[in-house]
């Protein structure tokens, strides 16, 4: 069968195609600081890349074969991806030094959202594969943009390290699934195996090697410094992006397997999910670095949206996409409230820094505050309803002990969340920091907005709900 | 020679792979580690190919291995560029970043 | 059992990788003499220690020919089906070659391909 132009219909690669032209582009931009045409270039092809992506919801575009399907989820996802690239171009404008050419930045940021764009919409294992790579070997770079810093090459080296084996385990898995099956489509994952012993692992190692991007054991250790050593406007992007681009990926694998490889894959993701809540919030209780401390409570936020995958029966995909929803409203307010503060600093941010923040601050320090209560979970913020509904979902499916794990591990984590809080609230002196600039800059547009929405998902839980489920209609009606 | 010989062989690579990337120290026999692992799975992958399904999995290798020339070269440069800062490729000296 | 016997197999294949390493660790022991030490234990001493510093212009071409290098090879499955796939083959990969002159531009106007 000779391929034809109509199998590879690019329409359903519109925003990535916008996005490669951009990054090509942004290559060739020259000059840094205020004057640099980086910034708008980027910016640009950032909201025309948003654009696109109302054209395309609801068509369900397939392209390359089925190699790409471009379904909601996809586009969601996307969405998500686009706004968080939005709020990091925001935090870099401060954290970027002035002199350096500015344009590669931009351009790999592109680049790595081009390779999540990809991920997302992937209906191949050899496809995620390849949109991983992309998105990895752009972060490998961006991690260690600021060379004269050692620290940022030495989060650069042991990111790139970790992050290569976790692809060479990702691959190993992707090549049983191919020996078992003849096929790397995720479709075929339910046909009938020609070897079928091998799936359990297959599908182990698949979710061990994407457990990277999300941060969760045994793939963990890359967070803390990584975050640290890197731009704190690349934390910010780290923290969020790759994370929601994974779990798509996730809940496509988990909505696909069936067999032997479903049981295996279940254990692996329950394993993940017990490890992160404990690693992640033991580890946050003795950190003294504001930085350190959020990278450990992503550790233990990507563990608790882990229980919804074994519960897609329960309205697992709906939980899984509203805690991204929610988590990328907190967790990038988080850091890019960080990102002002952090800046031309050459130590590292502790909490005991931020001692009275509230008197000289207090809008800054508010936002700071409302972010820490989302991320514990507390009722009138997002937070609470994310954990909630993941809770629920892995309740109905049979998960308690799970889920009993999880309310331990976040009542464990009050006590580093809201000492931040009260650090900001209760104590005078401090390190001086002072707070954004009054009037509109920004940044502090891009904090203000994840604050109502932070709030907003509180409120409302119910509309984003069933916004997400919509987005997963196959996921949460099929099971 | 049949199928489990190439797959032995291929998981066994893997595993050596592994296992030196976990005891080893420098920097560059790390890189070289990964470079195992993966052409561990290409062996897996080509005997596959050979002995059940056909010319599909052969063209994977040319993919991955093209991805892992990209990923050899940027690992090199960033290998360069800590060795420039650091003076040294020894991973256990390299811990400014703690806690 | 085809299931039982492979992860006996998969087993067997850890445990003599992880074995190979910890016997060579274990009765291995110390260098007998020095020369053991020695990045070659026969013929000529080295004249030069292996962490002397050599210019990085030869890591960065050899970098950029590794990686295009590389690329090219999907000329080679392109040509093997060239008559198959007719007009639409030759349109794919001039889209191909021209993401790849981007690339090269982009080395060429960084100034990455001059020999200072």
């Amino acid at each position: 069968m000779a391929p034809i132009f109509q199998d590879v219909n690019l329409y359903c690669l519109l925003p990535e195609l916008v996005l490669l032209t951009g990054a090509v582009v942004l290559l060739f931009v020259r000059g840094a600081g205020r004057g640099s045409a980086a910034l708008p270039v980027a910016a640009t092809t950032v909201i025309v890349a948003l654009a696109a992506v109302p054209l395309l919801w609801g068509e369900r575009a397939v392209g390359f074969g089925g190699m790409i399907v471009k379904d909601n989820g996809a586009l969601l996802a996307q969405a998500l991806l686009l706004i968080t690239a939005l709020v990091s171009f925001a935090a870099a404008a401060d954290a970027l030094p002035e002199r350096k050419n500015n344009g590669e930045y931009y351009s790999l940021l592109l680049f790595s959202l081009v390779g999540m764009g990809i991920m997302t919409a992937a209906g191949d294992l050899l496809v995620i594969f390849l949109g991983m790579e992309i998105l990895a070997l752009s972060l490998y770079v961006l991690v260690g943009f600021l060379k004269v810093v050692r620290a940022g090459m030495e989060g650069a080296v042991k990111y790139f390290l970790l992050g290569s084996v976790a692809s060479a385990v990702f691959l190993l898995g992707l090549a049983l699934t191919y020996g078992a099956t003849g096929s790397t489509q995720l479709v075929a994952f339910t046909a009938p195996a020609t070897m079928p012993a091998l799936l359990p692992a297959a599908a182990v190692l698949l979710v061990v090697g994407l457990g990277f991007k999300i941060a969760a054991p045994p793939f963990h250790m890359w967070a803390p410094d990584v975050y640290e050593g890197a731009p704190i406007s690349v934390a910010t992007y780290i923290s969020v992006a790759p994370k929601i681009a994974a779990f798509v990926v996730l809940l496509r694998l988990a909505g696909e397997s069936a067999g032997p490889g479903r049981e295996a894959l279940t254990g692996a993701f329950v394993f993940m999910s017990v490890a992160g809540m404990a690693v992640g919030n033991l580890a946050a209780l003795r950190q003294t670095s504001l930085v350190r401390m959020l990278a450990y409570s992503g550790i233990a936020q990507a563990a608790y949206i882990l229980i919804g995958l074994p519960a897609l029966s329960a309205g697992g995909a709906a939980a899984v996409s509203f805690y991204l929803l929610v988590y990328m409203f907190m967790n990038l307010g988080a850091f890019a409230s960080l990102a002002h503060l952090s800046r031309r600093r050459t130590g590292t941010l502790r909490i005991d820094d931020l001692a009275g923040l509230a008197s000289r601050a207090p809008g800054h320090a508010f936002a700071l505050a409302v972010f820490m209560i989302a991320l514990t979970g507390i009722p009138p913020t997002g937070g609470f309803f994310a954990k909630f509904y993941v809770f629920k979902a892995g309740i109905q499916a049979g998960y308690l002990g799970v889920v009993l794990v999880a309310v331990v591990a976040t009542v464990v984590s009050c006590f580093y969340y809201l000492r931040v809080v009260m650090v900001m609230y209760g104590e005078e002196g401090g390190a001086g920091l002072r707070g954004l600039p009054a009037g509109v800059t920004m940044l502090g547009a891009a904090i203000g907005v994840m604050v109502v929405m932070t709030i907003l998902t509180g409120i409302l839980p119910e509309r984003f709900l069933q916004a997400a489920s919509a987005a997963f209609p196959l996921l949460a009606a099929g099971m | 020679m049949t199928l489990y010989h190439f797959l032995g062989l291929g998981l066994l690579l893997f595993a050596i792979g592994a296992a030196g990337f976990v005891i080893r120290n420098n920097a560059v026999v790390l890189l070289l580690c990964i470079e195992i692992m993966l052409n561990a799975v290409n062996l897996i992958l080509a005997s596959f190919a050979r002995y059940l399904y056909g010319a599909e999995g052969q063209i994977f290798i040319f993919i991955i291995m093209t991805v892992a020339a990209a990923e050899a070269a940027v690992g090199l440069g960033i290998v360069i560029a800590l060795h420039r800062g650091h003076g040294t490729l020894a991973m256990n000296r390299i811990k400014d970043l703690k806690g | 059992m085809a299931g039982l016997s492979l992860v006996f197999y998969i087993g067997l294949v850890v445990a003599t990788a992880v074995g190979i390493v910890a016997v060579s660790r274990f009765l291995g022991g110390k260098p007998l003499t020095a020369a053991k030490d020695t990045p070659y234990e026969c013929g000529m001493p080295p004249v030069e220690m292996d962490n002397a510093v050599f210019p990085v212009r030869f890591y960065k071409t050899a970098l950029l020919f590794v990686v295009f290098d590389v690329e090219i090879v999907f000329l080679f499955l392109w040509a093997l089906v060239v008559r198959d796939l007719g007009w639409f083959g030759l349109v794919e990969i001039g889209v191909f070659i021209a993401i790849l002159m981007a690339a090269f531009l982009f080395a060429w106007w960084k100034g990455d391909l001059r020999w200072e």
